[in-house]
């Protein structure tokens, strides 16, 4: 049905407060709650409440969820008026800018082709796309940082008994939600950036090739871009700005808060010694009575026995006669696998390592264990059965069964 | 060291387990300028110059870490988390609000609720006369001004108490990312 535009202004112009209402109400409303808020906003003297309740379904005010159904929403366009004229505004999501991001690369790229084609249908289509898709960004942009003053606002003014936690919480929504992550997407090397460069080249070699009917047209589009690109990082920024101050002092109220809750519910489960050890701060008078205390002379007198440092052990420069250990150990484990090769296969390698050397501890046997399972030339399988006990000379390896065959 | 400036001054306010503020200028503009030169002239002494990052200074001794607090700190622990808990409730700035606030004995929120009744019952505190005497304590402390009208204000070292709650609520924090950490899921118990 068509609707009169004067009549449909005329109507909002005398509703003012209860389309606010009906606009500020979360999610749909039914129709027994638009009753009482007619019956609350409206004139009854001057218009009977049945007729504004007909008069918001004749002009399209309220729409109805679904066919049939007795739950209503405000009409887009005028929800959306409504959030203009009271300066209302939610804020944008960073996945929206993705989307618009998206679909601007995917207007460039017919562009791109539309140019290559020589198609200038194809390019005026895509264009007409880009300059309602880059209106669509800056005016959600504005409309994240509409939502943050009004929230910065409503911080200031109100002294209503809203726990520090709540206000911490919503604080931290917008700036972790919205304006850190489209400040990100917004940054100069950042995704928005990046995609308007391409765009704007596109949008020029189309200029260029003359492929584009309509110049003037490019030429907002390029405008467009150009204004867009400054002012979106500079309207984030302004958010930030306005926010950074009220995060980093609520941040720490709520710190403090949540401490002190914290510390005042475990104060009676607990022992009261252990709480004081734990809670209570180490802000006692720290009062000297005669200093140099004990302790001071205990490490005076201590510094000046230990003086002169200890000579460093001296250096042997002579070889010594004895084999070192860990030199054995290495010749021992870089001949194993061809002590093995000579037995291969062998069904239970542990059992046989610690049977072949018996005189080794646990540390070699693992060792030499190592090696051979990590040895290329050896193909080594386990067998998920139950894992068995193998004594070493001092002590005890538990181990499932680990076969090895030739290569 | 002996140009240091008030060196015998800053030394016998601060032996009393006192602290130095801003309103303590003619000791407190030294110490600002040369914290440095004087917490190294105090060391051989074993004492530890602290200077706190809201400009006040104190000493720290290895004495005062290791013995028990004074029986008088836990009620007035109890006390300042109630009031800070109190005021964060009431969706105030907490450090803003009780360092800029005078407070009087009787409008104060100790009182009011029986949750609030029964922490204090815990640390022997339980009418107004136990809530004036702790206020004393903190005066003594430095931590607060008494005044004759039965008021009081907070000091600036009062954000020793902040910074327990802080250290409270980070290692709460902290436990809690351990837990979640430790309790990983294992693939194979599924």
């Amino acid at each position: 049905m068509q609707i009169a535009p004067k009549r449909f202004f005329d109507f909002c112009a005398s509703h003012v407060p209860l389309l606010h209402a009906i606009a500020t109400k979360p999610g749909d409303v039914s129709e027994a709650q638009v009753r009482q808020l007619i019956r609350t906003f409206s004139d009854t003297a001057e218009e009977l409440p049945e007729t504004t309740w007909q008069r918001l379904l004749e002009l399209g005010v309220l729409m109805p969820l679904e066919e049939g159904s007795a739950h209503y929403v405000m009409a887009q366009p005028l929800h959306a008026l409504i959030e203009y004229l009271h300066d209302d505004a939610l804020p944008t999501s960073p996945e929206i800018i993705q989307g618009y991001t998206a679909a601007l690369e995917s207007a460039r790229k017919r562009i791109v082709t539309g140019v290559a084609a020589f198609d200038a249908l194809s390019v005026a289509l895509a264009a007409s796309e880009i300059d309602h898709t880059l209106r669509r960004v800056q005016e959600d942009l504005n409309a994240t940082h509409r939502a943050v003053m009004a929230e910065v606002g409503r911080y200031k003014a109100d002294r209503s008994s809203v726990s520090v936690r709540e206000r911490y919480m919503r604080i931290v929504r917008l700036m972790d939600q919205f304006v850190h992550p489209l400040v990100e997407i917004v940054r100069v090397d950042g995704l928005l950036v990046g995609t308007l460069n391409e765009l704007d080249a596109a949008l020029s070699s189309a200029r260029e090739a003359g492929v584009f009917m309509e110049l003037a047209s490019v030429l907002r589009n390029e405008r467009q871009i150009r204004v867009l690109r400054r002012r979106a990082i500079h309207t984030l920024n302004e958010s930030r700005k306005e926010l950074q101050p009220l995060y980093d002092v609520l941040r720490r109220s709520s710190s403090i808060a949540h401490g002190a809750s914290l510390a005042l519910g475990r104060l009676r489960p607990m022992k009261l010694e252990d709480w004081v050890s734990n809670y209570v701060p180490q802000a006692d008078r720290a009062t000297v009575e005669c200093p140099p205390t004990d302790a001071v002379l205990r490490r005076t007198i201590h510094d000046v026995v230990a003086h002169p440092p200890q000579q460093p052990p001296p250096l042997s420069m002579e070889e010594n006669r004895e084999t070192p250990a860990d030199y054995v150990r290495l010749l021992w484990l870089n001949a194993l696998p061809d002590a093995l090769r000579s037995e291969l296969p062998v069904k239970d390698l542990t059992g046989w390592l610690v049977k072949s050397f018996p005189e080794k501890g646990t540390a070699d046997a693992l060792l030499g264990l190592s090696k051979l399972l990590f040895d290329p030339d050896l193909q080594v399988s386990f067998k998920h059965a139950k894992a068995k006990a193998y004594r070493t000379r001092d002590g005890v390896l538990e181990a499932t069964t680990i076969s090895i065959s030739k290569p | 060291m002996n140009e240091l400036p008030y060196v015998k001054d800053i030394f016998d306010k601060l032996r009393q387990g006192a602290y130095i503020t801003h309103e303590q200028g003619t000791l407190h503009g030294p110490l600002t300028e040369r914290h440095e030169a004087y917490a190294e002239y105090f060391k051989p002494l074993g004492l530890d110059l602290v200077r706190h990052p809201r400009d006040f200074f104190y000493f720290r001794t290895e004495t005062a870490e290791g013995t028990p607090p004074p029986a008088s700190l836990p009620p007035i622990t109890v006390f300042c988390f109630i009031l800070i808990e109190a005021t964060a409730n009431e969706g105030r700035p907490v450090e803003e609000y009780l360092l800029t606030e005078r407070f009087s004995i009787t409008g104060l929120p100790h009182l009011a609720l029986d949750r609030y009744k029964a922490h204090l019952k815990a640390v022997g505190i339980d009418d107004e006369a136990s809530l004036r005497k702790v206020v004393k304590s903190m005066a003594r402390l430095g931590w607060a001004e008494y005044f004759p009208d039965d008021t009081f204000r907070f000091l600036r070292p009062f954000h020793r108490v902040f910074d327990k709650c802080q250290e409270i609520s980070n290692a709460a924090e902290q436990e809690a990312r351990e837990v979640l950490k430790t309790d990983d899921i294992n693939p194979e118990m599924n």
